[in-house]
């Protein structure tokens, strides 16, 4: 019996973990409207030129994050 | 509360372009970052959307709302010092550009999407690797998944607005945005991204018509106002109409009798881009087919260009019965000092004639899934030798109609229609 077990574990580590057909998961509205929750780990570039920005590394201070376009 | 430091504020534009939110925040002076997602990977699907977020980067209010300003935003959560969280829950992948620009080694099929997306907000339509990045969103795109559809035009059409471009990028990137809309028609950000381009007939509003001012504006205050890189087309500027193009004074064909030698496009590449009214995305669209925008760009091939002593070239469209155009010929703009090479784009809108609405005949046989537009355009071109001749080259545009009678958005790149295969790099 624990041969049988230690041989489907062994089996189970060997064999490729499947793969999510959705690829790595998207972020949605809820990713930023959703309170309680922490805000994505997103960098983006600047519309300026000037470097990237990273959410994840504003802390400590609070942030009023804006989503708009010009139009 | 930014001043005193007690506030930080970050914008994340949506747009295609970046420069053109870069001339906003001249012209308004907003002095908070702005970010650039051009891709959509916030996933956000409507703007404006503004998210209060703690000193410990945890989201406190969604959407502070101004009637409850005092309450909610400065009592509620400005004033307030809170709690550092606890060990929460892994979320979504996170997007970083510069760590996933560098990605390397064997890439899954989105890996290498995530890259390309990165890759092409860090340099833009300058972009190197552009071919490959292009080619990466749209083997994402073989998906089917609306997001990728959407992604996909949107490196194609940074690519129409580079060093690279294709004849086939104009209207395959508007092709990928409304495969994208017909599989989330609620997405509103997508459906603006074509009605951006679209007919004014379909806009809720003018997207750019702003832009004259601001630069006016920006003027006046002794700086120089942003120089926008992709031009303004004529779509982009148009007011939000209700009025169907009526047909004005009698216009004279410029070649009516066709005896000017013709250019099979080896003087002269034409691009055609068909933008239909975003209500074709629908389940079951019949008659009337409503508005569409056709866009018209002429590239000079490598050794030639343009006069810049002669009058600019003139487009003359012919679209057949149905069709309400203001006019049939439309004057581009002159190539001006130094813009011998340059691309000459213009727009202008058509639409079929309003019929009465009523119960629809289930015996009526479905409308044609595509129609074609026919027209020419004459212009004065230099050869590298310096002679400059008169041609016209004959323009045919195919509009595609999505929805159960046209099933799929056609296929993006089919040759002789619309443009060529041919890479713009063969071509110089």
């Amino acid at each position: 019996m624990f041969l049988r077990v230690a041989c489907l574990l062994i089996l189970g580590l060997l064999l490729p973990t499947p793969s999510t057909a959705e690829g790595p998961q998207e972020l949605t509205p809820a990713s930023w409207n959703t309170v309680g929750e922490r805000v994505p780990a997103v960098e983006l570039p600047r519309i300026d030129g000037r470097g990237t920005v990273d959410l994840g590394t504003l802390r400590g201070r609070k942030l009023l994050l804006i989503h708009f376009a010009s139009w | 509360m930014v001043a005193a430091g007690e506030l930080q504020v970050v914008g994340i534009v949506q747009e295609q372009h970046p420069d053109r939110a870069l001339l906003f925040q001249q012209w308004k002076g907003l002095e908070f970052p702005i970010l650039w997602d051009p891709f959509g990977v916030c996933g956000v699907e409507a703007v404006p959307d503004l998210t209060a977020v703690d000193e410990h980067g945890v989201v406190r209010i969604d959407r502070p709302s101004p009637k409850v300003f005092q309450e909610q935003f400065v009592e509620g959560f400005l004033s307030r010092s809170f709690e550092a969280p606890g060990e929460m829950a892994p979320g979504p992948a996170p997007f970083r550009v510069n760590e996933l620009a560098r990605l390397g080694g064997e890439l899954s099929v989105e890996q290498r999407a995530r890259r390309a997306m990165a890759r092409l907000m860090l340099a833009g339509p300058e972009a190197r690797t552009i071919d490959g990045e292009v080619g990466a969103l749209l083997a994402a795109a073989s998906s089917g998944r609306p997001r990728d559809h959407f992604r996909a035009g949107v490196a194609l059409r940074m690519r129409f607005d580079g060093p690279q471009v294709r004849g086939t990028d104009l209207q395959a990137s508007i092709d990928a945005w409304f495969a994208a809309l017909m599989g989330s028609p609620n997405q509103y950000i997508w459906r603006r991204r074509i009605q951006q381009w679209g007919p004014a007939l379909d806009k809720p509003y003018a997207f750019y018509d702003w832009v004259a001012d601001a630069r006016a504006q920006v003027q006046e205050r002794g700086d120089r106002p942003v120089t926008l890189r992709a031009p303004l087309s004529r779509a982009e500027r148009a007011l939000r109409s209700r009025s169907v193009p009526v047909p004005g004074r009698e216009v004279v064909a410029p070649d009516p009798e066709g005896r000017v030698t013709r250019d099979p496009g080896k003087l002269v590449r034409m691009e055609v881009g068909v933008a239909l009214n975003t209500a074709a995305a629908g389940p079951r669209i019949r008659i009337p087919r409503g508005a569409l925008r056709l866009h018209v760009v002429l590239r000079p091939r490598p050794g030639a260009s343009w006069p810049t002593d002669a009058a600019p070239p003139v487009l003359w469209l012919d679209p057949g019965e149905g069709w309400l155009l203001s006019s049939p010929r439309v004057g581009f703009e002159s190539p001006g000092e130094g813009g011998e090479r340059r691309a000459l784009m213009v727009d202008l809108e058509l639409s079929t004639p309003l019929i009465a609405l009523g119960p629809p005949d289930p015996n009526a046989p479905p409308p044609p899934s595509t129609q074609t537009l026919r027209g020419y355009v004459v212009y004065s071109v230099c050869l590298p030798d310096g002679t400059c001749v008169f041609r016209r080259q004959e323009l045919t545009a195919v509009v595609r109609y999505p929805g159960p009678a046209g099933g799929e958005p056609g296929e993006p790149g089919e040759p002789g229609e619309q443009g060529e295969e041919s890479p713009g790099g063969d071509d110089r």
